[in-house]
């Protein structure tokens, strides 16, 4: 009961945080909300857009990797410095709190960020500070939120604000000064706003801490007058104000006992719902304050509504006990002396289970020990057919800090499941997981990667060797060849002025007839019948050779001109068969790919060490959690069997010394119960 | 007298009551044992967390790099195309599910699960297919269907052709409520 006690306001820091991020998510509907005009929802940048997509899934691994993305693809345009509070919020979500301190800071430092947007950014780096436990440094940086522009901004950042400014004023010594300022804030915040409730409640610890018994009394009493049926309330804060209206009854009642009080604490015990979350403590305090009041049979009735349930949490573990007494307190020393003897059986039994789970202990054991929810699954779903996750699975149910939603199937872990460094441990161990199996997704990526690449190499060489061949088809070495000749020859030409070297086509014909009528003069007798033929072939040559003669340059430049034009031709045809070779014979593009799929797999590597390190470490914070959870169980469980023995050996003698006290005479468990019950 | 007697003897034998009436001096203790319990644990704790938080960084770089790798070996900038699809408040549609045709050919279809509806309607943006494709001309369809006003099946659908140049292309289907009619609008345009 003092270790519950104990941990309230780890509860409620607990409480704070998903609080917290439920402001986080409706800050990412603001950002959308002010940025935008026609259409107010609409993310103006792709690579933020699918970042939001992925962060209102709950998916913060995946929603930090797109943003991450954005920002090394230029960045986020058209969003101002939002993202940058979106990804502050991410990061917190993903356990992330240092990175998330460094980003506020640098906005902070940034000169061009809007009003609205720094004073956000104050508000989150004081939220920082406060997970991380530095209250000095959170209400340093609360003091720079501007009140007023937050309201106008978001109520419900204001509303929080509120809060740790509250929480932080608690924390100090109580001063008219620090009451007034508080009762500023609480004046400040809905009366039925949580925020309100959750102060008004530690307002009352603290003052009890200060050992102002009478005030915290009052606090409590007057906390437990405002609250209203739950029907009344807004369906989102109904639970939650309905839980805290328990446990203010459950404090307040305790209170109303260590002051003797006992009606008063029956009283407000009473009004605890048998059903509700705190039952079984009301039942329990309610047993005592009945015992101390004399009323013993409504104790028993208590007590043994209590035996009735499973013993789930340790702390219940006393009830066989408590029982026993109550029912040696109402005279019956036989049946006493019997529930005695089964409590210590009970108590003998759990020491040797819990001392074979502290020899067994294994991840697995502690694994196989806890139920873990499935995502879209309500509470219990485990029932309805759909088997259980496993740690590290994307499936299993965690809330808006990453803890995951888990059972106990094992009463002694019961405990130390409610505790905030168990659930820490947990989560970091299913974050963990979580991040092995994406490793081995990545190995499998990058070898489909490798495959992938081989798959191009092999391809692009059989288009080598087509291009080749190909090429051998052209007989390309030939055609430089014959360029060279031709080059060759015209300059010879040139040289020589071989004018009948450049003749054109016409010029051509024309010389192989001459050529011909000349073979035939010769062939004919040399004589009057043919003297005129020559005469006139005489004329046509002198003429043909004049008419080559006077074409000579410009026939040359034609044929230079043809020249240079192959040469270009032959030059384009010369550097892309290079290229090509040039290509085919390196392979840089795959290479860079083959380069860059090695490095992330070396990287892959370190991340794959670091992982197991901090698997093993996790590992190990969480069995020497659940070791010592068990040891302290089993102390306490020692000291019930103690109790328990020697109260049976203390009534024993009793019975033995009064022989006339027997069994018979007295009433069975059930009709000493009814017939107290009855006259109560 | 029997009373007291009673509450003492409660509290001299049995641990359970002596544990209710210690009550007080718990609870005044309660703050002061909790802070001593967590600065021990916090130096360990702290190593641990910066450790985890480090792995995460890197980790988070790593898979960015990994998408980055994919992108450039599967889907070349000359090549890209991309379909995004928002949802725009939704308040006349609930959206179950959506088809994408591509020249005929379906390339994408996905049912939607409560939180991805309520994670476009916050503002996300999914990115509903990508692929390569060749330049010219291209025609692209989406099938939507979801329970829409009075809570009746709603079925639409909207064609797009557009013209496929050498760089990236990306197009949005987008969902919006239409107030002149209540009714749910579907149309596919170019991402800007």
């Amino acid at each position: 009961m003092a270790d519950r006690l104990r941990r309230l306001p780890l509860r409620q820091r607990i409480r704070f945080a998903l609080r917290g991020t439920a402001c986080f998510v409706l800050l990412a509907c603001a950002c959308g909300t002010a940025l935008a005009d026609e259409s107010p929802q609409r993310a103006r940048d792709a690579g933020y857009g699918m970042a939001l997509y992925e962060y209102h899934q709950g998916n913060f691994f995946q929603a930090l990797t797109r943003l991450n993305l954005a920002n090394s693809d230029g960045g986020i345009s058209g969003h101002g410095d939002h993202p940058l509070l979106v990804e502050g919020g991410l990061m917190l979500g993903y356990g992330m709190t240092r990175e998330a301190q460094t980003l506020f800071q640098t906005l902070l430092d940034e000169s061009d960020v809007p009003e609205q947007t720094r004073n956000q950014a104050w508000f989150y780096l004081g939220k920082v500070f406060w997970l991380e436990g530095d209250a000095d440094a959170s209400a340093d940086a609360l003091e720079r939120v501007d009140g007023d522009l937050l309201e106008d901004t978001d109520e419900a950042l204001y509303h929080e604000w509120l809060y740790l400014k509250g929480q932080w004023l608690l924390g100090q010594k109580e001063t008219a000064e620090t009451g007034k300022r508080l009762d500023d804030m609480l004046l400040k915040l809905p009366e039925q706003s949580p925020w309100s409730w959750y102060l008004r409640y530690n307002r009352a610890v603290q003052r009890l801490a200060a050992g102002d018994l009478q005030t915290a009394v009052d606090g409590l009493s007057e906390l437990i007058g405002q609250a209203v049926p739950e029907a009344n309330l807004p369906p989102e804060t109904a639970d939650e104000l309905g839980a805290l209206e328990q446990q203010a009854r459950l404090l307040l009642g305790r209170l109303h006992l260590g002051q003797g009080d006992f009606e008063r604490a029956m009283a407000v015990l009473d009004d605890i719902p048998l059903d509700g979350l705190l039952a079984d403590q009301a039942l329990f305090d309610y047993a005592i304050a009945a015992s101390q009041k004399g009323r013993n049979g409504l104790a028993l009735q208590a007590l043994d509504t209590l035996q009735g349930r499973p013993l789930f949490a340790p702390w219940l573990q006393q009830v066989p006990y408590a029982r026993a007494f109550t029912i040696e307190q109402m005279n019956r020393p036989t049946a006493a002396l019997e529930a005695y003897r089964r409590a210590a059986e009970h108590y003998l039994q759990l020491d040797q289970r819990l001392a074979a789970e502290q020899l067994n202990l294994t991840e697995e054991v502690l694994v196989k020990a806890l139920k873990f929810v499935r995502e879209g699954s309500g509470e219990g779903s485990g029932e309805q057919g759909s088997a259980e996750p496993s740690l590290g699975e994307s499936a299993m149910l965690t809330d808006s800090y990453g803890r995951v939603q888990v059972h106990p199937q094992d009463f002694s872990l019961a405990e130390l499941l409610a505790g905030e460094a168990f659930q820490l441990a947990l989560r970091d161990l299913h974050e963990l997981y979580r991040l092995d199996n994406s490793l081995n997704q990545w190995r499998q990526q990058l070898a489909s990667f490798d495959g992938m690449l081989d798959t191009r190499r092999s391809r692009r060489e059989a288009r080598i060797r087509e291009t080749r061949e190909a090429l051998a088809s052209l007989n390309a070495d030939e055609w430089t060849a014959q360029q060279a000749e031709f080059r060759r020859r015209i300059e010879q030409a040139t040289d020589e002025e071989d004018a009948t070297f450049f003749m054109a086509d016409g010029q051509r014909q024309l010389r192989q007839q001459l050529d011909r009528v000349e073979a035939t003069l010769a062939a004919v007798p040399d004589d009057d019948s043919t003297r005129k033929q020559r005469q006139t072939y005489q004329r046509m040559r002198a003429y043909f050779n004049w008419w080559v003669a006077d074409e000579y340059s410009v026939n040359r430049w034609a044929a230079v001109r043809q020249l240079r034009e192959l040469e270009e031709a032959m030059d384009t045809f010369v550097s892309q068969r290079q290229l090509m070779e040039q290509e085919m014979s390196s392979d840089a593009r795959l290479d860079e790919f083959a380069g860059r799929i090695a490095s992330k797999r070396n990287e892959l590597d370190q991340v794959d060490q670091m992982l197991g390190q901090a698997l093993n470490q996790t590992r190990q914070d969480l069995m020497a959690l659940v070791e010592s959870e068990l040891a302290s169980q089993r102390r306490e469980i020692a000291g019930y069997l103690k109790a328990s023995r020697h109260a049976q050996a203390r009534l024993a003698d009793r019975l033995f010394l009064k022989p006339g006290a027997s069994a018979t005479d007295e009433p069975s468990d059930e009709q000493g119960v009814e017939s107290e019950a009855a006259d109560e | 007298m029997m009373i007291l007697r009673t509450v003492q003897t409660l509290a001299a034998q049995t641990v359970a009551v002596r544990r209710t009436l210690c009550l007080m001096g718990v609870l005044l203790l309660a703050p002061v044992q909790t802070l001593a319990q967590e600065t021990g644990e916090s130096d360990s704790e702290g190593s641990v967390a910066l450790s985890v938080e480090e792995l995460k960084k890197k980790v988070i770089r790593l898979n960015r790099d990994l998408f980055i790798l994919e992108e450039d070996l599967l889907f070349p900038a000359s090549t890209q195309f991309a379909v995004f699809l928002s949802l725009d408040t939704g308040k006349f549609l609930k959206l179950d599910a959506v088809k994408l045709k591509l020249d005929d050919d379906t390339v994408a279809s996905h049912l939607y699960t409560e939180r991805q509806v309520k994670a476009l309607q916050r503002g996300g943006l999914q990115r509903l297919h990508i692929g390569n494709m060749k330049t010219g001309t291209h025609q692209v369809t989406v099938f939507v269907e979801g329970i829409g006003p009075d809570n009746r099946a709603y079925k639409q659908a909207a064609t797009l052709e557009f013209e496929k140049g050498t760089g990236t292309a990306a197009l949005e289907v987008r969902i919006r409520d239409r107030a002149s009619d209540y009714q749910p609008e579907v149309a596919i345009v170019e991402w800007e």
